[in-house]
């Protein structure tokens, strides 16, 4: 039997703040290195199912259960999801200032080696693989010497991302319209980078908008979310369907 | 026995002590105005003070301090102190005041002046701090201790270091006065500090400092309070022609107290840069009170503070940009950015401009938040507890203008500090 990273089970959630459901009743499974990109209409939910599952705590689940390698997630707190393995790109990352993005990744790594029983790791060898990695994604080293995201093009930000994320080697990633707002040489970064990360032991959950963004990253699955109820799943050819028939043929 | 007829009695002891008719200029003025009017109490057009709770000040009838009574009175101790506080400086860069044997007499680079000696080049008493301004500045110069130097481009030193070492008694009223004349394109670094003693003393340090044509003075101030201390501070500079002022503040909140600065800058192409942070906690009150005069044209200031609160403790900043008639192509900005890391913890934020020239740029902006719900998400996120996150947020916050002091020391001291005060702040 494969083993599923991520088991979502008739998944309702709302905002905390005025009580409006967003999901409506989500299942959802993910397996070992399988790489799932959901796409919807606006105001669909996907963007609240990722936040869900990373722990953001605007959103109250009313009903449903979420379980990460078979651990109940629901009773973890946003911090703790990360050091378990999963990771978030946001949409919208925040700008931190005086806090420094070597800094920041730096005590984000020595929490998540401290939760696993890993020893810290040196500067030396932490600034190894930190430097070695913005090479691959290609972020200018003069950009991270400000304030975290501080002054970054909404392309570095996303970029950014990226990095934190290969720093952080997740056991499952959730993409938040990571492809939004990117040239086409971004676009393409981004796409390798999650190519290469991509192995058994890793699962991906990709948001977008585009279909663009498929053409980098092959998805094993491919979700239609709207009214905050997965519509329809199936594999790439559903995005074919979608790019000829719109959303309205599946709601 | 009312607390004016209690200070009245010391004025009057200190008057006949000292038969100095030379700085009888300030003192009487001082004198009357402080027996008139006592302390800024009154809430009704008291911009100033009208924030804070002053009760307190008229608690004890405080009498005068002596020398002794200090905490570190002798050398070494002060030097030991400084150092284990990450400072560490050589002896003849250091000044503490109320020193009878003025570790810096007869030393090349600073000529210390006794009361009345007379130097062509020397600033007085009340020149530069009007004694009728204040209450707090009254009293202080109704009976200050007075200390006045000047300083010369044969100042070889990094940096001179004024330490105003705390009180070892309770009911102590210390009332320096400095008055610093710094020379013709003379560059120096004046480290003004105050350690905290936890007494309940009333310090009113008073610095007046004369900027000659094309000097330029950084002056880091540090301020460390305590539980029990009070600590109304007052600088007031005076800018000649092309003379540049530069002031990091590092404030950690007595029991109550002000960070007063005034500028006025008298002489064309002078520039000041002010900045500072305060750190408030438990019930403390902190005033910081800026005052910026541009009388001449051509001139550049900048005002730039922030504020940490924390539990039930209150926080005023007022910033005054005034910009006189004449005082054309003027160039003044103004910031107060607060952080309030509960909900007891306020911050009054009042900025004012006055603008009687026509030609300027002057700009303002004050803004009081809490820490950002979002921002927090985004870092735990990554795995980093609560706790961990929100310290590194403050951190961020303050290391913005603690990167800014430029001597290295007092920049080493203020973020070893930070990290002391951090853990008393944000989580309680």
């Amino acid at each position: 039997m494969d083993n599923k990273i991520l088991e979502i089970k008739n998944l309702k959630a709302l905002v905390s703040e005025t009580g409006e459901e967003i999901l409506s009743g989500i299942d959802l499974e993910i397996g070992d290195g399988e790489t799932h990109v959901i796409m919807g209409p606006n105001g669909g939910g996907k963007s609240t199912l990722v936040n869900v599952i990373a722990g953001r705590d605007s959103y109250e689940v009313s009903s449903g259960s979420i379980k990460f390698k078979s651990k109940n997630l629901l009773n973890m707190n946003i911090d703790e999801r990360s050091r378990e393995g999963i990771f978030l790109a946001f949409q919208y990352p925040s700008e931190i200032p005086g806090v420094r993005p070597w800094q920041f990744m730096k005590a984000a790594v020595d929490a998540k080696r401290k939760a696993n029983g890993d020893p810290e790791l040196s500067v030396r060898e932490f600034s190894k693989i930190y430097d070695d990695n913005l090479k691959k994604i290609n972020i200018n080293s003069d950009l991270m010497k400000r304030s975290l995201n501080e002054g970054f093009s909404g392309g570095e930000k996303k970029r950014n991302e990226v990095f934190q994320m290969m720093m952080l080697e997740p056991n499952l990633a959730l993409l938040d319209e990571t492809d939004s707002g990117l040239d086409v040489d971004a676009l393409k970064a981004v796409g390798d980078a999650v190519n290469n990360l991509r192995d058994s032991k890793r699962s991906f959950l990709i948001v977008t908008h585009y279909q663009r963004l498929l053409d980098h990253i092959k998805p094993d699955f491919v979700h239609i979310l709207i009214n905050g109820k997965i519509a329809e799943s199936g594999n790439s050819d559903l995005v074919k369907k979608i790019e000829n028939d719109g959303y309205e043929s599946f709601a | 026995m009312s607390y004016i007829d209690h200070y009245k009695k010391l004025i009057e002891s200190e008057l006949k002590s000292n038969k100095n008719f030379y700085f009888m200029r300030a003192v009487a003025p001082g004198a009357d105005y402080f027996i008139e009017n006592g302390f800024p109490l009154k809430k009704k057009g008291n911009e100033r003070w009208k924030y804070l709770d002053l009760r307190n000040v008229t608690s004890s009838n405080f009498i005068k301090s002596i020398y002794e009574e200090r905490i570190s009175t002798d050398f070494e101790s002060v030097l030991e102190k400084l150092n284990s506080c990450g400072i560490n400086i050589v002896e003849d860069e250091i000044l503490i005041v109320g020193d009878e044997d003025n570790h810096l007499a007869g030393r090349n680079f600073i000529e210390p002046e006794g009361i009345g000696a007379s130097s062509p080049s020397k600033t007085n008493i009340g020149e530069i701090a009007n004694p009728e301004e204040d209450g707090f500045i009254a009293l202080n110069a109704a009976v200050a201790d007075i200390t006045s130097f000047w300083i010369d481009e044969n100042f070889s030193k990094k940096a001179l270091n004024i330490v105003f070492a705390g009180q070892s008694q309770d009911e102590r009223l210390v009332t320096e006065r400095m008055c610093i004349k710094i020379l013709k394109n003379t560059e120096v670094t004046i480290n003004e500090i105050h350690f905290d003693s936890n007494f309940n003393t009333l310090n009113i340090p008073v610095l007046e400092i004369h900027l000659d044509k094309d000097s330029k003075l950084i002056h880091n101030k540090v301020i460390l309070g305590s539980e029990k201390d009070m600590n109304f501070n007052f600088t007031r500079v005076f800018q000649e022609e092309g003379s540049s002022y530069q002031n990091n503040s590092f404030c950690h909140s007595p029991s109550i107290g002000s960070n007063d600065i005034k500028v006025i800058m008298s002489g064309e192409g002078s520039e000041c840069d002010l900045r500072g942070i305060y750190f408030t906690n438990n019930k403390n009150q902190f005033n910081t009170h800026i005052t910026v005069d541009h009388l001449a044209p051509n001139c550049k200031s900048n005002q730039f503070f922030k504020g940490v609160l924390s539990d039930e403790s209150k926080a005023v900043f007022s910033g005054k940009i005034f910009v006189e008639k004449g005082a054309q192509k003027t160039y003044a900005t103004q910031k107060d950015l607060n952080l309030l890391m509960s909900k007891g913890a306020e911050i009054d934020t009042k900025p004012s401009l006055e603008i009687y020239a026509d030609d300027v740029e002057c700009s303002h902006g004050a803004t009081a938040g809490n820490v950002d719900e979002n921002t927090l998400y985004y870092m735990m996120s990554r795995g980093l507890k609560k706790e961990t996150a929100t310290r590194m947020l403050v951190r961020g916050f303050v290391d913005e203008m603690i990167n800014s002091i430029s001597d290295d020391k007092i920049r080493k001291f203020a973020s070893n500090q930070t990290e002391l005060i951090l853990p008393n702040l944000a989580f309680k």
